[in-house]
Parts: C-alpha cells; structure tokens; sequence
C-alpha cells in the first residue's frame, strides 16, 4: 500500500536548508497496525504528512497504491485522501457550528464513491462507537473523548482503507487513551490498515509493528 | 453535486445564525439598496399608472385654453393674472374655424361657499354645457345630468360632487332639493360617483356642476369665461393643435405682436409631463442612494467574509484533509456571500412592499409591482459574487497542514 524509497525533505529557513528527513525507506502493506513513534522535532509528523499526501517529498519516491504521488497535482491528490485515506488528529478538529453527525458527514460531500445512505452510515458508526445519545450534540457539548471518537467516525465515514492519526490520544487522559486505541485495534481487526503517529511510548504496545524514527531517520523497525 | 450544495446552504446558513449580529450588519447595506430600488419602482409605476389613468377619465385629446396667464406646475394649476378676454364666442369660433378641433367645451368655474339648511361648504362651482359630463367622462351615483333643453333655458339646476352631497344630505335624499348658490337656491338633480382628487389638485368631490347659461346670467352675472376644453380629432397632434390654438386667439382678441397672451394654453400631457420630471428626478436619486448602498452592503459583505474565512482556518483546513478542492473551498464561500446578498435582497424587497403598500394606500395609487423587483435581486446576487470572489480565493491558500495548525 506505502511504499517510500529513500524520501527527503527540507526547508529553507532564510538561508540555511533545514533536513528534516534525511533518506526514509518504508513500506506498509494493507491490514498493517503501525505505530510511529518519535520525540517532537524528530520528523515523524513531517513523515506522516508525506504518508498522507498532505506534503510532498523533496526527494525519493513515494508509491501509494502503486501510484508514484510526486507527479500528482493539487486536484489528484485531494481526492486520493477522500478515496483512501481517513484522519485523525490531536486537536480533533470538529467544525464548532455542526452538530456530532454532520461533522462525520463532511467527506462525502467530497467523495466520488457514491455512498449510499451517508446519514444512516453516520449513525452507525456513532452507534457503534457509543455515541447514540449525543448525535445532535455540538463539539462543544461533547468530553475529549467523545470529539475524537466523533472524529474517528469521520475518518471511517468514506471506506477508507488507511486510517491515520497522528497524536490521536496527546490531549485525552489515560483511561480514554486506551478507550480509543482499543477502538483502532478494533478497526484493525475489522481490516482498517492504521498508522498512529505519538511520542507516547505507552502506546507502542497496541501495534503490530513498531517504527521509530529518530534525527529525521529509522532506527528502529520491529514487528511486535 | 445536489448534495454539495446543499450541504454548503446548510453550512452557510449555521454561520448566518452564529454571527447574527454581524451578518445582519453585513446585509443593511443590500437590504437598504433594495427596499429603495423597489419601494420607489413600485410607487412610481404606481403614480404614472394614476396619471395615465386620470388622464383617461379626465378625457384624450383635449387642450386646455385658460383665460390669463396659468403657471401649471406639479399638482395644481396656478392663476398668475387674471383675464376678462376670453368670451363664449371664442370657443364657437375656435370650433368652427380651427379644422380638428371636434369640440368644445366653455366653462366658468369658482370657488364659493355653497349652503344647505345651517350647513355651508367650500366648493368649486362650475358654469358647463352639459356636454361636459360626456367628454370628462362623469359618472353618475344618482340622480341625472342637467339635460341640454334645462341648459338652454337657463335653468338652476346643480350636479353635485359626492362630498357635497355626504355633508349636505347625510340622511335624505338630495334629489329635488334645493342648495343655495350664491344664494340662488338650485335644485339638486344628480350626485357624481366619488372621483377623489385630480391630479391638477382639484378634489372632484366637492364640484357643482351648473348650466353654463344659467351660471353666467343668474348666478354671477359675468359675460366672459374661465375657460375652453378643446377637443381634437384623432390624428391631428396636440402640439400642432397648441400652436394654432395660440395663434388664432391671439388674432381674434386682436392682441399685438408685442403684447402678452391674455389667455394659456395647456394639455393634460404638458401637467403629466411636469410630474413625470419631477418622478424622473427622484429616480435619479434613488439610483444614485441605491448604488452607494449597494457598494456599502458590498464592501460589509467582503469584509465580513474575510474575517469569517481567517476565523475559519480550521475548517478550510479539514476540509482539505478530508478532500476538498482549491474550488470548492471557492464554491462554498462564495456560495455563502451570495446567501448572505440575497437574504439582504429578500428583506429588501419585503421592506420595499411594505413601503408601496403604505405609500399607495395613502396616496390612493393603485399598487404595481415594477421590474425594479426581480432587477434588484439579480443585482444583489451580483453583489454577492463580486464581494465574494476574493475572500473566497484568499481562502485557498492555506496549504491544508498550515491552516489546521495556524
């Protein structure tokens, strides 16, 4: 599914050029579970910003789905992320003025995939993540857990076959951490491939495989 | 694509609501520009569609020749000087003598107070033959018109408005009555239909109507007239008719080259004309209001939607996550500018029919509904795309990671 050949990436700040990546070579096949892990500054966002085809690489190749992505345009590019990818982030990133189930709503209105029934999907999937009671809810009205899980939901909402969060647990407490990363094992188990960035070493054991990545490269890669 | 749509009305009107106050600001400027464009069609149309129709009751074709000099101007006709010149045979020559002229009408007309029992009331007495009723097309509420054996004989019988008639006879019949005239006691034979106010200014409601011979021998004892409704034969124009009115009065009253007119002469169409100026002159200010609104209510909605797309960063930012495009994004805000346009539209156009109703019922113009209506949405909208454009480009920008996290 991810396949990265030797992928660098640096910025210019004013004059100097800053290396964040210095040469990945990472391949992630389908029904992967991977945690990513890294101290902050080591690259690993950077990394899965190029992973989800947020950012483009300043060298290497990068197959996904067996298509070379750095010859892909803006337009391309979008609606590979609506196709295959579904995301989760630290901050949840809820729209504020929508209610739990229109928020999961917005990638179909993006999507090509001709979904049937979004809203019941939606529903569904809320469902099943326990959260029936509070589709009507606004974000505001909902506890940490709740948003990202709203937020999963989201992600789920088009079929994607990748899930990718990075930091998905960095603003929850322990016991709703591993509510939710149960919650991906789950997905896992059900065929989803997931990526969760973190710096969190206690989340290293809910993976299959292990990736850390440190100064901008692998160090280590282990299938747990 | 349906859905897309909808979803952003959705999304546009979930904004609409959180920044109530702000938004409601944002759209003064259209709502304003809109009630005045449609307020002031309405009403114009209204008050030329009164004019025309006055002008058909009033009677086609006819010039008015006025003994002295006659300042017509806006609503009501104004004396200047008065004349003693004009005569009954001017109007038998004009009639015979002036080829398209199909006929005449002399008249005498003043202002005096009528009596009946301990009531008196300011009316206009009017001196006609009964020819009059025919060519100003009057209706009767009851009774008859003077008939032309009655005007012959210079009998004192009286048409009278309906005014007079609700204030003399709330409670009898005014038929056979007798009013007094210049104390001339005149028998009632006929009460017209509530006419209202001409758009000369006169109140047709409180007109007397008497046999011309009869006025001018029993009642004021005069022997030269106010004036002459000319009637022109279709086909001849009212200006030619005009000028050769003026030039063969002035030769039977023997006037010289360097004296004035002692009389004027005037159409229906010259006072119409005066009206529809001054009309023309408030369109060009409502125009000019109506733009300087608008590009207020422009420069409202851009710098609302503006400051909406740097408040909503995170949401562009999702959105592109989630797959939207560079155009969509577009799409949706400018989708959201022109929501916020029309919804100014709308209020304006209710706003402006608010205003017509009011204004016609007060000004009794019948309610018309102009062009302006359906014109001023579409320039709403247009207002709504062009102050949205640029936000809305302005809102691609943002790369996705950079807008989730700024």
């Amino acid at each position: 599914m991810i396949d990265l050949k030797n992928i660098k990436k640096s910025y210019f700040v004013g004059e100097r050029e800053l290396t964040i990546l210095k040469g990945i070579d990472l391949k992630i096949s389908k029904g992967e579970f991977v945690v990513l892990m890294g101290v902050s500054g080591s690259g690993k966002t950077t990394l899965m910003n190029i992973v989800g085809l947020l950012d483009k690489q300043t060298e290497g190749d990068y197959l996904f789905e067996n298509t070379e992505v750095s010859v892909l345009n803006d337009e391309n590019l979008a609606d590979m992320r609506n196709r295959y990818i579904g995301f989760v982030f630290q901050q949840f990133f809820l729209l504020p003025y929508l209610d739990a189930i229109e928020n999961v709503l917005i990638p179909i209105v993006y999507s090509k995939k001709g979904i049937k029934h979004p809203r019941e999907k939606a529903r569904a999937l809320l469902t099943k993540f326990g959260l029936e009671h509070r589709i009507h809810n606004k974000p505001s009205q909902l506890s940490g857990g709740e948003q990202q899980r709203v937020a999963i939901a989201r992600a789920l909402v088009n079929d994607p076959e990748l899930i990718l969060a990075d930091e998905p647990t960095g603003a929850l407490d322990s016991k709703t951490s591993g509510e939710i990363m149960d919650l991906f094992q789950m997905l896992n188990n059900e065929g989803k491939t997931i990526i969760v960035v973190t710096h969190d070493p206690k989340l290293a054991a809910f993976g299959k495989r292990l990736v850390r990545i440190e100064d901008g490269a692998i160090s280590e890669d282990i299938t747990t | 694509m349906i859905d897309k749509i909808s979803f952003y009305l959705r999304i546009a009107l979930k904004n609409l609501v959180v920044h109530k106050a702000r938004m409601t600001l944002a759209l003064l400027g259209i709502l304003f520009a809109v009630m005045s464009l449609v307020a002031f069609g309405n009403i114009s149309n209204g008050m030329k569609k009164k004019i025309e129709t006055e002008i058909g009751k009033f009677g086609k074709n006819l010039v008015i020749v006025r003994a002295g000099l006659v300042f017509a101007a806006g609503r009501s006709t104004r004396q200047f000087t008065e004349s003693r010149t004009l005569k009954l045979r001017d109007a038998q020559l004009i009639k015979e003598s002036l080829p398209g002229v199909s006929e005449v009408v002399p008249y005498f007309d003043i202002s005096y107070a009528a009596r009946y029992k301990e009531n008196s009331l300011t009316v206009t007495v009017t001196g006609v033959p009964n020819k009059i009723f025919d060519i100003r097309s009057i209706e009767l509420a009851a009774g008859r018109f003077f008939t032309g054996a009655e005007e012959e004989k210079a009998e004192k019988k009286a048409v009278i408005g309906f005014k007079v008639y609700e204030n003399f006879f709330p409670a009898e019949d005014p038929i056979g009555k007798n009013i007094l005239i210049f104390r001339v006691p005149t028998e009632v034979v006929g009460v017209m239909k509530e006419k209202g106010t001409d758009f000369a200014g006169q109140d047709q409601d409180l007109q007397v109507y008497l046999p011309l011979n009869a006025f001018m021998r029993r009642y004021s004892n005069v022997d030269y007239i106010k004036g002459i409704y000319v009637q022109v034969q279709d086909g001849y124009s009212l200006t030619d008719m005009k000028a050769a009115l003026k030039g063969f009065v002035r030769k039977i009253h023997n006037t010289k080259p360097e004296q004035k007119d002692d009389f004027s002469i005037f159409t229906m169409e010259d006072i119409l004309r005066t009206q529809e100026e001054g009309i023309r002159l408030v369109s060009v200010l409502t125009i000019i209001a109506s733009t300087v609104s608008f590009l207020i209510g422009g420069l409202g909605i851009f710098a609302i939607m503006l400051l909406s797309i740097s408040e909503r960063k995170m949401e562009i930012g999702v959105r592109r996550v989630v797959g939207s495009k560079k155009r969509d994004i577009i799409i949706q805000f400018l989708s959201e500018s022109v929501i916020v346009a029309l919804i100014g539209g709308i209020g304006g156009i209710i706003a402006g029919f608010i205003i017509t109703i009011a204004v016609d019922l007060i000004g009794g113009f019948p309610i018309v509904v102009s062009m302006n209506t359906p014109l001023a949405l579409l320039i709403s909208m247009l207002i709504g795309v062009v102050a949205g454009i640029y936000p809305a480009i302005e809102g691609t920008k943002y790369e996705p990671v950079k807008a989730l996290y700024s």
